[in-house]
């Protein structure tokens, strides 16, 4: 596998190319960062891991992870604050994960009856585009990308990655269409790709220039929202006319229903990130609030996860174990994939990769979010692995450690909720 | 002209009508308390904050610039190009009801638009473009309009009429041309977002007015009929737009529009989550259609044949697809021109029509909590607030071979739980004679069904013999009046009622239970400067 190339392919110039040299040097390692989410927080005495620092134990809930045990920092005490006079659960603290900023309490754009509160997005930038928007242009064809499934409909317990204040990005749901999405763009020069590049170019200059057009004046807020679909817009075209990735890109997900989504997924992140599409990924398991999903393979028939998470009987507990056992497992698996899937650097993707896992509560019974369940993965190169650490603290210190893993070291605080400072000491290397 | 009483701070900054009232379960529900001998007695009317307030001029309805929501686009690309491609993207909701105010289009949804763009354009025959001439006569002049919703013009004409010319040189043929065009009209923020200039006044042109009401009765863009009123100024008074109201409602397109106020009020998309209920995916897609579509052609009947809103809670005259009368089988009393008439024994209505029984339940089992949750939330807009955390929602072990009701009765061993099941199970016990499926059953596990109930709403109990005497109170209700037309506003304008208009609702709200007040009350709001203002800064 080599590099994507990265150089623009300019139609005009195309008489110019020539067949790209092979047995190109090693190039420098890239930094990589993964966040991913479960829903509805967990079960602590069936995941707290017992032992020391250094020596411990998996529980139930996370022995899906004993194979990647040495990879990993359990972080056990981080709470996530919302900072606002009422509290939502779920709906409220989806916006702060890793944004860690406050929702809107001042808008109104959306209701919910039986609280009696409006509330509108989050007021933060999640640190994966915080990070995306410093680097150089052309980075790579994407500078994030969101994959998600059951991601549900536009709506502030469903989002969590946010590009700027009020402004979220979507996670592409499902397998199908992320792979279209992602592995059916690029050009490699032929006349017929080049008819059809100025072909999309053309329709596309004009979808832009018809934001011009509009007749009526616009608020500040909706001139945003057509500033960032104009600026989509032409990041659009620049995927369009990037080459095509260098790698052998993975082939269209099969056999994909609710119980291999995230896997299907996971595979394409890995992908993705292999070939250099991205530096940056972000997954999301279904929505934080009210998530419903069944889990016919595990028993949950009826009712669905959150529900559960609201029964304290016996069985209902140990359904929602098993429940949080195989999100363990999910991950597990996007480990898997990440440590078998080359880096152009050398090494495997995981070797250059913080992974960071969280949830939008600490206990789905309670709503409680004084401690809130965080994992840290990657490479020996990245972070001390084999970790279970006991802390205090807010999910910002999660947060300033991925960005000083990312290489924004000087920063300490993040988020206007951030009260600490610094990174996490003791999990990156 | 009177001088505007509402100044434009005080409208922004309004905080909803939701806000301002009732708080929890124990709250007084049914204001004011009836009489406990006469329980179903509305009692004297409350003092009226509005008195006084009928001429003041409304403000205009603050909306956002208004993104179409995914069926709108689906659906006027049916009517434009013939064509139905499945568009991948997801709306926002607010309250129940889909609608793109807020969020921003992202570099994901942005794709999804250019893709399905493609993909649309891939499956047109373009016959109409065997030569230039007439095929660009038939892009500019009749698709761009019935996408953009007015003429194309000016600067924006020519840009497409440049592209054209670039796809027939690259093309060598009209058709590229055209395919070029519709491929960029497709995902055009003139088509996705409508575009509502004001002229002096605050007033909506001709076609702003033309593109609300047709989104709000038909689900889709303007015909080429309506956009020509709106290009002849016939949609710039209140009796010209009500007269096109009355007309859009009868047109049998009006049927798209309602389906979606009727399907997003009352859950009925419950009814196509195939994951959750295998047992309804067993009844097979034309059954399920049938009783999906049988309760929007109950509201679209009552609303075109002059009936109130209380009519929607006794009618046993509905438009059943022949695969639902058959499901009702001896129910089915008979079927003249299309219309049969239901067993007045057994329903009563929209509530206990067959699919809205079947949504409000689970996989194989009849819920009344749900059924009650649905009545408070839905039907009265006071849903009772979520369990608090920590308090386990396990009942304790029932009896086997127990009824839904003797499990559910449990509920009321608790008293935090009875503070709100009482009311919302309470509620839903009289529907128990339907099942999961919304059929009739007279037993539950060889035991007969029970469905009198009595329940407290607020300080009052209740005593209610089955749903067709739960249909009778809401009829009456003036709390169901005021609840459907925040209901029909929230659909109508795609934003949550405004407290600056609360006044107005509430005259609408005791105008549509009166002979013909459906329409009235739709027509009424469509007409309003509510509606036919601006929002422009």
């Amino acid at each position: 596998m080599t590099l994507t190339r990265r150089a623009a392919l300019k139609v005009g110039a195309l008489s110019a190319l020539f067949p790209w040299a092979t047995g190109l040097a090693a190039p420098t390692p890239k930094k990589k960062l993964l966040l991913y989410f479960s829903p509805h927080g967990t079960i602590w005495p069936n995941w707290r891991p017992t032992g020391t620092e250094t020596n411990f134990t998996l529980s139930t809930i996370l022995n899906p992870l004993e194979a990647h045990k040495s990879r990993l920092s359990i972080i056990d005490g981080l709470s996530l604050p919302y900072g606002t006079a009422y509290y939502i659960p779920h709906t409220y603290t989806m916006p702060t994960l890793w944004t860690g900023s406050a929702i809107d309490t001042a808008a109104n754009q959306f209701c919910r009856t039986d609280h009696m509160q409006c509330f509108g997005w989050g007021t933060g930038v999640s640190i994966d585009q915080h990070i995306a928007a410093q680097f150089p242009a052309g980075e790579s064809t994407w500078p994030t990308i969101e994959l998600g499934f059951a991601c549900g409909g536009d709506h502030p317990a469903t989002r969590m990655i946010y590009r700027a204040p009020r402004m979220t990005k979507a996670p592409i749901d499902g397998p199908a269409r992320a792979f279209t999405t992602l592995f059916s763009t690029g050009v490699t020069g032929s006349p017929a790709e080049v008819a059809k590049l100025n072909r999309r170019k053309s329709v596309l200059d004009v979808v832009v220039d018809d934001i011009g057009s509009r007749k009526a004046r616009l608020t500040p807020a909706d001139r945003a929202r057509l500033d960032a679909h104009a600026t989509a817009v032409r990041e659009l075209e620049m995927r369009l006319s990037a080459d095509a990735p260098m790698c052998t890109p993975p082939g269209m997900p099969t056999g994909v229903n609710s119980q291999t989504a995230m896997d299907r997924q996971a595979d394409l992140a890995a992908a993705a990130l292999g070939c250099g599409l991205t530096r940056i990924v972000s997954m999301q398991m279904f929505i934080a609030d009210n998530d419903n999903s069944l889990y016919p393979w595990l028993g949950v028939n009826a009712s669905g996860h959150h529900a559960l998470s609201h029964d304290s009987s016996a069985g209902s507990q140990a359904q929602l174990t098993s429940i949080y056992q195989w999100y363990s497992g999910r991950f597990a698996y996007l480990l898997d994939r990440l440590a078998a899937t080359p880096d152009p650097a050398g090494g495997s993707v995981l070797d250059h990769t913080l992974v960071l896992w969280g949830s939008e509560l600490g206990i789905g019974w309670t709503h409680d979010i004084s401690n809130v369940p965080f994992v840290f993965a990657g490479g020996p190169a990245v972070i001390q692995g084999g970790r279970y650490k006991r802390v205090t603290g807010t999910n910002h210190r999660a947060l300033v450690t991925a960005l000083h893993h990312m290489g924004h070291t000087t920063t300490m605080t993040y988020g206007s909720l951030d009260q600490g400072s610094g990174p996490l000491s003791g999990v990156l290397v | 002209m009177p001088g505007a009483r509402w100044s434009t701070a005080a409208v922004r900054s309004a905080p909803l009508i939701a806000l301002l009232v009732f708080c929890g379960c124990t709250a007084d529900i049914f204001t004011p308390p009836p009489k406990v001998e006469e329980p179903f007695d509305p009692g004297p009317p409350p003092p009226d904050p509005c008195l006084g307030t009928e001429d003041e001029l409304l403000p205009p309805a603050p909306v956002p610039m208004r993104r179409l929501n995914r069926a709108h686009v689906e659906e006027t690309v049916r009517s434009v190009l013939g064509v139905t491609v499945a568009l991948p993207v997801t709306d926002e909701r607010l309250f129940t009801y889909r609608s793109n105010v807020s969020a921003s289009v992202d570099s994901q949804t942005v794709q999804a638009y250019f893709d399905w763009a493609e993909a649309v354009v891939a499956q047109l025959p373009l016959a109409q473009c065997t030569a230039a001439a007439s095929c660009q006569t038939w892009l500019f002049d009749e698709v761009a309009p019935l996408f953009f919703r007015r003429p194309l013009e000016g600067e924006q004409r020519a840009r497409y009429v440049a592209l054209f010319q670039k796809g027939v040189m690259q093309g060598a043929t009209p058709r590229e041309g055209a395919q070029w065009v519709l491929e960029a009209m497709l995902q055009s923020p003139s088509f996705l977002y409508l575009d509502e200039p004001t002229t002096a006044g605050g007033w909506l042109d001709g076609y702003g007015v033309a593109s609300r009401l047709s989104l709000m009765m038909w689900g889709k863009n303007p015909d080429a009929a309506l956009l020509a009123k709106a290009a002849a100024g016939e949609l710039a008074t209140t009796e010209q737009v009500a007269g096109v109201v009355r007309e859009m409602l009868k047109d049998p397109k009006s049927r798209q529009g309602l389906d979606a106020f009727v399907t997003q009020w009352l859950d009925l998309e419950r009814l196509h989550q195939t994951n959750a209920r295998p047992d309804i995916v067993a009844l097979g897609r034309e059954l399920v259609d049938a009783m999906a579509a049988e309760p929007v052609d109950l509201f679209r009947l009552a609303a075109i044949s002059n009936q109130g809103l209380g009519d929607l809670f006794s009618t046993r005259r509905t438009q059943a697809a022949p695969a639902l009368v058959r499901y009702y089988g001896a129910e089915a009393l008979s079927t003249v021109d299309g219309v049969t008439s239901l067993d007045p024994a057994r329903r009563f209505g929209l509530l206990t029509s067959a699919g809205v029984m079947a949504a409000l339940a689970h996989a194989e089992e009849a819920s009344p909590t749900l059924r009650g949750y649905a009545v408070l939330s839905n039907v009265m807009c006071k849903p009772p607030p979520p369990p608090p955390a920590g308090v386990s929602v396990t009942l304790p072990p029932a009896m086997p071979g127990a009824t839904t009701r003797e499990r559910l009765e449990l509920h009321f061993s608790d008293a935090t739980c009875a503070s709100c099941h009482r009311a919302m199970d309470g509620m839903g016990f009289t529907f128990e004679h339907y099942d999961a499926l919304g059929k009739w059953r007279d037993l539950e596990h060889g035991k007969p069904i029970v469905d009198s109930a009595t329940f407290k709403l607020g300080t009052t109990e209740y005593t209610v013999d089955g749903a067709g005497e739960l249909s009778t109170l809401l009829a009456a209700r003036p709390e169901v009046s005021e609840c459907f037309v925040r209901q029909w506003t929230r659909y109508a304008t795609g934003i949550p009622e405004q407290a600056p208009v609360a006044c107005y609702m509430k005259r609408l709200a005791r105008e549509v239970s009166t002979p013909s007040g459906l329409e009235h009350v739709i027509v009424e709001l469509a007409s309003s400067d509510y509606v036919r203002k601006g929002n422009e800064p």
